[in-house]
């Protein structure tokens, strides 16, 4: 058979194949070979062939200088699998007259997702500093996350802060005494003198309070015009950023792991 | 590891109640039960006098967690037993994916199904408990303020589900099978008669050989012919499962069928309804004993009844919240069984 069929015999090496206990010699000597180092040709008396086999193995000389057995083909392995020379299969802990339990270990050991884990969200979003720090914050993000048992929608969210900033506004009016029927500021410009003092919005600051610009001599800064919730998230998309962000960190903090079937 | 070393209130050492004014042990809760008893003192002899259980329990409850579709999951949730804070009752710590229904009504299709749902539960439930295995076989040191360094020796000492996820976690037949109580070896045909009194519990052992065999067996081979010795012999799935591989469930007491636990509440939620209708017919079939009822015929009864739920079924939408996201205390109680054999339950009340 492996003279008629001389391609087809698995038993027989095919060109250019080299015994896999040797690849590791072969590859370590690769380097030293293009480095124009001292190279052996594996001749020297008691060490195993390196050189490639033949390209011709159906004559009687070939089989007698190579094994028959071997040649499986193109096996991707570890490197450092076979420096004993064993079977072509990976390395695993093979365990026989043990336990039950690590029988059963070894066994979900040796599935391909037990090295496939990876962390569900990068280390890096874990050392990030919370958005939500005043306990305002922490309570609104509490009931977003937590309402209805899943937690609230994207779109609820939204609607969550809105009532959320209409609460702090209208808090605010009433216990200032603004006059009943008056035109109330906008609260996008409110924001844009918290942020920066504008002219603009001066105008109508001083329908409901003192004008007054970021470090005023007096301390009535603009920053208290706006609260903590309405200064944390100007907008209603940057609320549910933040919420999810805040999720991610969590995740990252505790550790969640991924792992693909 | 970290719930323990965050809660305020933590009891390391179960200790048993005294005795009832009947005579009879009390037990409370799982601290003082025999199955956590009888790990502790065998941890102790292992692990030293400085050595705790650091007992684990289980939720396996197969309620969807997205409903738009987009995750099709389910949760697993654990509570530490010794954290005795009523705040934290039960983490989730991990999601397997849900496998429904095959669209081909074909029996290899059934079965490819089956298979995966099998197959990905344990793998998913392997990679759960791989830090987890390894702990309970060394035990974790750990260090409490003002004490000396402690050992902490995880073990599972309850698995909380409804019978299908308890036969499916434990790689046991669902339906169609001789064996179908878990913990022991009574037949159908035989289970909740006289017969049925005093038969062999399950042998850990030799189930969880034979069920590891099966699953290397079907890895090479999936032919449903190969597994028929299996389900025949043990009514058990050519799967060997995970929990297994934790020590003290199959080692040591072999408590892994021990176990399993059932949340009444659960059970009342989704069981209690299907078996009462699964039974309806046949007891109005031999209370009307030839006569109609008041709706007419038995069938026609039975069809205004399945009208009647039909019309009524936008009220019966269960809760989107499942049992294990509401606050509760644990009543451990002692149930027997109608074939005589007792087993451990666990009481689910809502406060």
């Amino acid at each position: 058979m492996s003279v008629r069929h001389s391609q087809r015999n698995r038993l027989v090496p095919p060109d250019d194949f080299v015994e896999l206990h040797d690849r590791a010699a072969v590859s370590a000597r690769r380097p030293a070979v293009a480095a124009g180092g001292p190279c052996d040709n594996g001749n020297s008396a008691g060490a195993p062939s390196i050189s490639p086999t033949p390209p011709s193995p159906n004559a009687s000389e070939g089989l007698d200088e190579h094994p028959m057995l071997g040649g499986l083909g193109v096996v991707s392995m570890p490197p450092g699998a076979y420096e004993t020379g064993s079977l072509p299969v990976s390395r695993r802990r093979n365990v026989f007259h043990v336990s039950v339990a690590a029988r059963i270990r070894a066994y979900y050991e040796a599935m391909p997702e037990a090295s496939m884990t990876r962390r569900l969200v990068p280390p890096s979003v874990g050392q990030r500093t919370s958005q939500f720090d005043k306990p305002v914050l922490r309570a609104a993000l509490k009931l977003a996350l937590s309402s209805g048992g899943g937690g609230m929608s994207q779109m609820d969210q939204k609607t969550y802060l809105s009532v959320l900033l209409l609460a702090e506004e209208g808090g605010r009016s009433c216990s200032r005494g603004g006059r009943r029927g008056a035109p109330r500021p906008r609260r996008a410009e409110r924001l844009s003198t918290a942020i920066g003092g504008t002219g603009a919005s001066r105008q109508h600051a001083g329908t409901r309070e003192p004008v007054g610009g970021v470090g005023d001599s007096d301390g009535d800064s603009s920053d208290d015009d706006t609260g903590d919730i309405a200064r944390a998230f100007p907008t209603k998309h940057s609320f549910v950023a933040a919420v999810r962000e805040e999720q991610r960190r969590v995740l990252s903090k505790l550790c969640w792991d991924e792992t693909p079937l | 590891m970290g719930m323990i070393q965050n809660a305020a209130h933590v009891s390391l050492w179960g200790e048993q109640l005294g005795m009832g004014p009947d005579g009879t042990r009390l037990r409370s809760e799982i601290m003082d039960s025999d199955l956590f008893l009888s790990e502790e003192a065998t941890v102790r002899r292992r692990h030293g006098s400085f050595s705790f259980v650091l007992g684990v329990q289980l939720f396996v409850d197969e309620a969807v967690v997205s409903w738009s579709g987009a995750h099709y999951m389910y949760p697993i949730r654990a509570r530490v037993v010794n954290v005795r804070d009523r705040a934290v009752q039960r983490v989730t710590v991990g999601y397997i994916p849900h496998v429904g229904k095959p669209v081909a009504r074909t029996a290899p299709s059934r079965r490819r199904a089956s298979d995966s749902r099998n197959a990905i539960l344990q793998r998913c439930l392997a990679v759960l408990l791989r830090r987890f295995v390894g702990a309970s076989q060394d035990g974790v040191p750990m260090t409490f303020p003002g004490q000396h360094q402690l050992t902490a020796v995880p073990r599972v000492v309850g698995l909380v589900a409804d019978q299908l996820g308890e036969r499916a976690v434990v790689c046991l037949m669902n339906n169609a099978c001789e064996f179908f109580c878990s913990h022991c070896m009574v037949r159908r045909d035989v289970a909740g008669d006289s017969r049925g009194v005093g038969v062999a519990s399950r042998d850990v052992t030799v189930l969880l050989d034979a069920q590891l065999e099966g699953a290397i067996t079907r890895d090479r081979d999936p032919r449903p012919s190969l597994r028929r010795p299996l389900a025949m012999e043990h009514s058990a799935l050519a799967f060997v499962p995970a929990l297994g591989a934790v020590w003290g469930l199959s080692t040591d007491n072999k408590q892994l069928l021990n176990i399993i636990s059932f949340d009444l509440l659960h059970v009342w939620k989704l069981g209690v309804v299907r078996m009462v209708a699964q039974r309806f017919p046949s007891f109005l079939h031999v209370a009307c004993a030839g006569k109609d009822t008041r709706l007419g015929p038995v069938p026609d009864t039975l069809e205004a009844l399945n009208l009647r739920a039909w019309e009524m079924g936008h009220l019966c939408v269960p809760s989107p919240t499942p049992p294990g996201y509401v606050f509760s205390d644990w009543v451990e109680c002692t149930l027997r069984h109608a074939h005589g054999r007792l087993s451990r339950g666990v009481l689910l009340l809502c406060c």
